[in-house]
């Protein structure tokens, strides 16, 4: 109850660090969030691109060649493209979370040579201190979490444009519009479809019950934003709280 | 090399209860700031190289241990209660030091009496003490002594003043040293 009491104490004390902490992390959230929902749609259309390429014979494939390779390796370009992005997030959070909290470590060390002295393990201190950045980048989860069921459909929309519109803009750097045209006219007219010409490539999400969250990647943004977070500010807390106590132990001489 | 240590170990507790029992306030007299430092540092050291740092409290005037944003309770507490709350007589509660109160506007004298209690709470069986500040009077000084001695004997705890006071030391003759004890165990030899 006492390791609650100084957590929540120390909370309350430096409560505009942790509040500048739970902005860092709801816009990292945000920022994941919303990269995974893109990744999740282009998949989703990926998908129905390949349910509705099936409906056409291989010989009717085969003739629009051109357009379907170069359609599926823009998905996958588009689908390592936001990979990439959402690793560089996780990472530059973890690094920026590691310097911030080496700036406020610093900033705290008397408070941790006061635990030091009254004989606190340098565990118990990392402990209490990982807490307080626990429990606000959770809050700021939490935060996110309830933005997304209030106004996730609204953004999943918009997201949707931009990745079709993404997608649009990568394809033409690919193939002219013409081969695009005279491809999707070929298959067009192999079979009766219940979808027009440029359906087939961009589909939009098949109809069906909803999810309550239009919104992608909560659980891997819970555990990698918030996981990273706490990493950086761990490896941050260490590094002050072992050099500190290493000076207990061995203090400078007097000159 | 355990079986060392705990040799060791023992042999630091038995000579630390031939010079500082029974319990009771005991004055080593330091010639200066840097040799009471010096004195400090290297008792502090005797006690982890034994390893009987737990048995060990501080009450400094400059690191003082006291976490800003608790309260003087949480401060007192902070390593566990062994003592009940009335150690602090009614008189200190009420005039120098109120429980509930943030810790982080306590004066010096203050200060030295929450460190002083929050390692008699902690159950330390010796406390070390680095002098008294500065802007203490002789009146304050004397009733802290008063208030530590009735404390320290309840909880057959001794309190260690390193001071460059010669005063204080000479108004102590039978619990004092005016050269700095060593806390090295005593060999067969220099008995």
């Amino acid at each position: 109850m006492q390791f609650l009491t100084r957590t929540f104490a120390a909370l309350r004390y430096h409560r505009r660090a942790y509040l500048a902490e739970f902005g860092f992390v709801l816009l990292l959230c945000a920022a994941s969030i919303v990269t995974l929902t893109v990744r999740a749609q282009g998949l989703g259309m990926r998908q129905n691109f390949s349910d509705r390429l099936a409906q056409f014979t291989p010989s009717a494939v085969s003739k629009a060649g051109q357009l379907v390779s170069s359609v599926k390796a823009t998905y996958g370009q588009l689908d390592v493209r936001i990979l990439w992005t959402w690793a560089a997030l996780i990472a530059g959070t973890a690094l920026v979370s590691f310097v911030l909290a080496l700036v406020f470590a610093h900033r705290r060390r008397e408070e941790s040579l006061a635990y030091m002295l009254v004989g606190k393990p340098t565990g118990a201190i990392l402990g209490q201190y990982l807490l307080e950045g626990l429990i606000v980048a959770l809050a700021a989860f939490l935060g996110i979490w309830l933005l997304c069921l209030l106004f996730g459909t609204t953004v999943a929309d918009w997201l949707g444009h931009l990745t079709r519109t993404t997608f649009n803009d990568q394809l033409k750097g690919t193939l002219t519009d013409g081969t695009v045209a005279r491809d999707l006219n070929q298959l067009m007219h192999q079979h009766v479809t219940t979808f027009s010409g440029p359906g087939l490539l961009a589909p939009n999400q098949p109809l069906g019950p909803k999810p309550a969250l239009a919104l992608s990647g909560e659980v891997w943004t819970l555990a990698a934003v918030v996981g990273a977070t706490t990493v950086g500010q761990a490896a941050a807390w260490l590094c002050q709280l072992t050099h500190q106590r290493f000076r207990l132990r061995h203090p400078r001489q007097a000159a | 090399m355990p079986i060392f240590h705990n040799h060791a170990a023992t042999a630091f507790q038995a000579r630390l209860q031939q010079l500082f029992t029974p319990a009771d306030l005991y004055f080593i007299y330091a010639q200066d700031a840097a040799a009471l430092a010096t004195t400090a540092r290297s008792y502090t050291q005797a006690f982890v190289a034994s390893g009987a740092i737990k048995t060990l409290g501080m009450v400094d005037q400059h690191e003082t241990g006291i976490v800003p944003y608790l309260s003087v309770r949480a401060n007192l507490l902070i390593n566990g209660q062994t003592q009940p709350t009335d150690l602090i007589p009614q008189a200190i509660q009420r005039d120098l030091m109120q429980l509930d109160e943030p810790a982080a506007a306590l004066t010096p004298a203050q200060s030295l009496y929450l460190q002083l209690f929050r390692g008699l709470f902690a159950g330390r069986r010796f406390l070390l003490m680095t002098d008294f500040p500065a802007s203490m009077t002789l009146q304050e000084k004397r009733y802290f002594m008063n208030s530590a001695t009735a404390a320290v004997r309840r909880t057959a705890t001794s309190l260690l003043v390193l001071t460059t006071d010669t005063n204080l030391v000479a108004a102590h003759p039978g619990t004092s040293w005016w050269t700095a004890p060593d806390l090295a165990p005593l060999t067969a030899d220099s008995h």
